[in-house]
């Protein structure tokens, strides 16, 4: 994975996770990897693979059984809320770029509607 | 301790496997020309046995001052001194895998001996004992007068001297590593001539020593004493530097 | 774990360390970074007990460096140092002889990983195949301090790869790992803090996360900002 640099590593990684858990690639209950795991894999420091196992049991994503293992959340609605929560993020950003640009909201509307029955072709 | 010194030997390993097949083969020439009743020649090969053997301790003596010489001044001394051991027990251990090989010499070349000469007698005389034997031999090779006292008091003292010996190259080595790699580098010539010059004053002072009038006793030890005293102080003096200010 | 006051060393013409005081903490990975020359092998060499300093202080775990320092530091020089007469099974013997921490069978598997023979003789090793030796070697030990220096040179990306996840496997709160490397950019993902040297002095000591975080700048770009 490849990291930008002016962002924490650790909120890259979280919000690669989020994604995961999202597109279905971590469904609901499953075996997160160990924290060494999590190092290896996506390159960090075994500290931070730690803290953000622990950031996101603070936000309820995920939960430690002891012995056993870290899993993700079983909670559909925290599913639905972080779903939601990066939508805004995504939309956030893209309003300001298109403001940026100059396209007023029909225009966005329309520009998106036109983009969609595109892609369904 | 013990790991040092096994690592200690196994450096040194090739040389000693080289003297030991040199001395075996001298064997086998001897059992030959004594079963060909070349009775010189038996005598020249006891000779040349017994120059091997000198030949290996002095040998053994330069081959372990020049391996602490690269283990202060090369990369190789990483092996030693990244491992937990201070520089006293390092010291120490060399100095016990030289003593160690020493031993395994003398006993090699003792056991070889015995074996000529047993062979030699057997062949040439009747029943004899193998001591009268060995000093009928002696004194006949080397025509000199032989008592055990003086024999062992004889051994003491060459040990003595090469212990010496190495503990002053060490000492040397490790001085000229430390304190003089900043202000001029020693020729060869000149490390030479410095250890000629140490070694020799040490030995006008054992003479002087010796000359102090002691009470009259059979054993007079101060001669010993004042050896021990200056291979410690030797010793003592190369560890302190290699704690303190030796870096490879 | 790891503290250090006004350190120096010269040599008969040159200093290679001028003034470096810093303090390493226990469970962090530490990238030690400057150009060539800049002090960083021999600060690494003084912490390790291979040069002794000319000035200033070193303890560890509040102890002067010296035997029991070296039970528990681990280095890794950029120069091979084995004995000629060794096979890399020898090298693990001898590590295993004369260090408490060091596990065999994981030196074992980082051999096999690092597609290395056991019996081959170590100056029959290529410069990769015995700074892959070197590292097995070293991180088979499980040390409280880690000093890798430049253990990313002259290998290739995948042995790279396989180096870090080895590293990474050894970290651990109970240990601290210093890596002086140039590739800044390798390590810049998982380092907690960085050591910038230059001149023999050390310029800055950042935490990785930190500045990312406050300043939106990576290690590489403050490397760039101090040594430009």
């Amino acid at each position: 994975m490849e990291y930008e640099n002016n962002i924490p590593i650790y909120l890259q990684v979280m919000n690669r996770i989020k994604k995961d858990m999202i597109q279905g690639k971590l469904p609901m209950g499953a075996k997160l990897p160990s924290t060494r795991d999590m190092a290896v894999q996506y390159h960090i420091n075994p500290n931070t693979a730690g803290r953000i196992y622990k950031e996101m049991e603070q936000q309820n994503m995920c939960y430690t059984k002891r012995g056993l293992g870290t899993f993700v959340t079983e909670d559909a609605t925290v599913f639905a809320a972080m779903k939601e929560a990066m939508a805004e993020e995504v939309l956030e950003t893209f309003i300001k770029e298109m403001k940026d640009l100059g396209y007023s909201k029909d225009e966005v509307m329309s520009v998106i509607e036109k983009r969609y029955e595109r892609e369904t072709d | 301790m013990l790991k040092l010194i096994k690592y200690e030997l196994r450096k040194q390993m090739l040389s000693k496997v080289i003297m030991a097949v040199v001395m075996v083969l001298l064997t086998a020439l001897f059992m030959f020309v004594t079963y060909k009743n070349d009775h010189r020649a038996a005598y020249a090969t006891l000779a040349v046995l017994f120059l091997t053997m000198v030949i290996a301790i002095t040998y053994s003596a330069i081959e372990i001052a020049t391996y602490f010489g690269k283990d202060i001044t090369t990369k190789q001394g990483y092996m030693l001194f990244m491992i937990p051991y201070g520089s006293k027990t390092i010291l120490a251990a060399k100095m016990l895998s030289a003593i160690v090989q020493v031993l395994i010499t003398t006993i090699l070349f003792g056991f070889l001996l015995a074996l000529c000469v047993s062979v030699y007698l057997w062949k040439n005389y009747n029943a004899k004992t193998f001591f009268e034997g060995l000093i009928m031999l002696l004194e006949y090779v080397f025509e000199i007068d032989i008592q055990l006292g003086t024999v062992i008091n004889t051994i003491i003292i060459i040990l003595m001297f090469w212990v010496l010996a190495v503990t002053l190259s060490m000492f040397l080595d490790t001085v000229s590593t430390t304190l003089f790699v900043n202000r001029y580098k020693w020729s060869t010539i000149v490390c030479v001539a410095v250890y000629f010059l140490l070694f020799y004053l040490i030995i006008q002072g054992l003479y002087m020593v010796e000359s102090i009038p002691i009470p009259e006793s059979i054993f007079n030890p101060i001669g010993y004493i004042y050896m021990i005293i200056i291979d410690f102080a030797l010793f003592f003096g190369t560890a302190w530097l290699m704690d303190k200010k030796l870096s490879i | 774990m790891l503290e250090c006051k006004n350190l120096r060393k010269t040599y008969f013409r040159k200093t290679a360390v001028d003034n470096i005081s810093l303090e390493l903490e226990e469970g962090k990975i530490y990238a030690l970074l400057g150009p060539n020359g800049s002090g960083k092998t021999t600060f690494m060499k003084m912490v390790a007990g291979l040069v002794k300093p000319t000035q200033g202080t070193i303890s560890y775990k509040n102890q002067q460096i010296g035997v029991n320092s070296k039970k528990e530091v681990a280095y890794m020089s950029t120069e091979p140092y084995f004995y000629n007469y060794m096979t890399v099974e020898d090298v693990g013997k001898y590590y295993a002889d004369f260090f408490e921490d060091f596990d065999m069978s994981a030196y074992r598997e980082l051999v096999d990983e690092m597609e290395l023979d056991m019996q081959t003789r170590v100056n029959k090793l290529s410069t990769g195949m015995m700074a892959k030796v070197k590292l097995a070697a070293t991180l088979a030990r499980k040390a409280k301090l880690y000093l890798l220096d430049e253990p990313l040179n002259g290998i290739d990306l995948l042995t790279r790869e396989k180096i870090v996840t080895a590293i990474l496997k050894a970290a651990g709160e109970d240990c601290t790992i210093v890596i002086s490397s140039h590739l800044v950019e390798e390590l810049e993902s998982f380092i907690d803090g960085a050591i910038f040297i230059k001149n023999g002095c050390n310029v800055m000591v950042g935490d990785a996360e930190e500045m990312r975080e406050i300043q939106g700048k990576s290690i590489v770009d403050m490397y760039k900002e101090i040594y430009a």
